[in-house]
């Protein structure tokens, strides 16, 4: 064999891993994707009353609670979040206006204890109005991504529904 | 003759690798869970151009700077004051070596009322270093929407004002590529804001 065509041999050589590893980076996520678990929607629950819990079909238990209770928006709000029966390695809370853009909102919580997050978030909106949002409260485990939903309403000050300001916890 | 058959290979899968690399489109976005939840992509930012008082602006002038994004209104009622009160808190808090390196920038949601000669007065009340900027309505949408902005009119009743628009309240700070680094809450104390521009300007002088 000549020296040509045992370089020859060697490049195609190269060239063929070069051609599997492509193909494994590629294809790889498609055979293994990340799974992704979505509790059921509890829409009886209301944040502005006070914290809500959502099941996973898998079991496992996430509590989401929002401070000031009334959620006022373009406001300093505290957010917390308790699981159980689930190990999460980092837990965001990704806002979202129900049948309406509202941007990107989304916050990544500190861990506080075991199974215990909260940390800071804005409702980044000035609305004018009645305005229906979803928190997704996002558990990162090895496993893949949980996301728990939960529904709630925000007013400006003083047009909340008769009796809500109350229930809400206003003083 | 021995040569025809590596060759032969080499050359099919070269053009196999560069298929690979440059035209093979697996769908492994399906992969995401983010989107396979529809939940909204983090915002890139990147370059737009608007029309100021004195003429067209890019941000791509602003390359060196630190430069504040805001999108507001003139007629916006609350927010907007206390955040652009804030952003100059935050500049008179620079030493004047620092504030010759920031730019902050005040894009309207409201084009349609929001004249340049209306901006270049109104952000003048808070700073002469905060450059207003308008466009068509398809020029502002673009720009917001590289920033995950949101924004929509909505009508006031018994109000002199007419209609109000609704915006997204966070200030975009980008860092002095012209990259987007991070979105201030409404109302980020100056102190804050101060910290965000400094660890920038910081991150900037670094060769």
């Amino acid at each position: 064999m000549s020296i040509t065509s045992r370089i020859l041999w060697t490049l195609a050589g190269l060239l063929f891993l070069a051609v599997v590893v492509v193909a494994w980076l590629e294809v790889g996520p498609m055979l293994h994707p990340s799974a992704t678990l979505v509790a059921s929607l509890d829409d009886t629950c209301d944040l502005r009353k006070g914290y809500c819990e959502a099941a996973f079909p898998d079991g496992a238990r996430v509590t989401f609670g929002i401070t000031p209770r009334r959620i006022p928006v373009v406001e300093k709000l505290q957010l917390s979040v308790q699981t159980e029966g689930v190990d999460a390695r980092r837990v965001e809370v990704d806002f979202s206006g129900v049948d309406m853009n509202m941007g990107f909102n989304r916050v990544t919580l500190a861990r506080t204890g075991a199974g215990e997050f909260s940390g800071p978030a804005m409702l980044p909106v000035c609305v004018r109005a009645r305005m229906t949002w979803e928190a997704k409260v996002l558990l990162h485990t090895d496993t893949g991504l949980m996301a728990a939903p939960f529904r709630f309403d925000t007013y400006l000050p003083g047009q909340e529904p008769s009796g809500a300001a109350k229930e809400a916890g206003l003083e | 003759m021995n040569r025809w058959i590596p060759l032969t290979l080499v050359l099919v899968l070269s053009a196999v690798l560069t298929w690979m690399l440059l035209g093979w489109k697996t769908d492994t976005e399906d992969a995401d869970p983010y989107k396979a939840l529809q939940l909204a992509q983090p915002p890139r930012g990147g370059d737009f151009t608007l029309t100021s008082a004195v003429g067209p602006v890019s941000l791509a002038d602003f390359r060196g700077k630190v430069v504040l994004i805001y999108f507001g209104y003139t007629w916006c009622p609350d927010i907007c004051p206390l955040n652009l009160s804030y952003l100059r808190y935050a500049l008179d808090g620079l030493t004047e070596k620092e504030r010759k390196r920031v730019q902050v920038l005040f894009i309207s949601v409201d084009p349609e009322r929001d004249t340049p000669q209306r901006l270049s007065r109104y952000t003048a009340y808070f700073a002469p270093d905060i450059l207003g900027l308008t466009g068509t309505p398809e020029e502002v949408a673009r720009a917001a929407a590289l920033y995950g902005a949101v924004y929509r009119r909505g009508e006031v009743e018994n109000s002199a004002m007419g209609y109000a628009v609704d915006h997204s309240a966070y200030t975009y700070l980008v860092d002095t590529s012209g990259a987007l680094r991070q979105s201030l809450d409404h109302a980020t104390p100056p102190d804050r804001i101060i910290a965000a521009i400094r660890s920038q300007l910081t991150t900037g002088d670094k060769p």
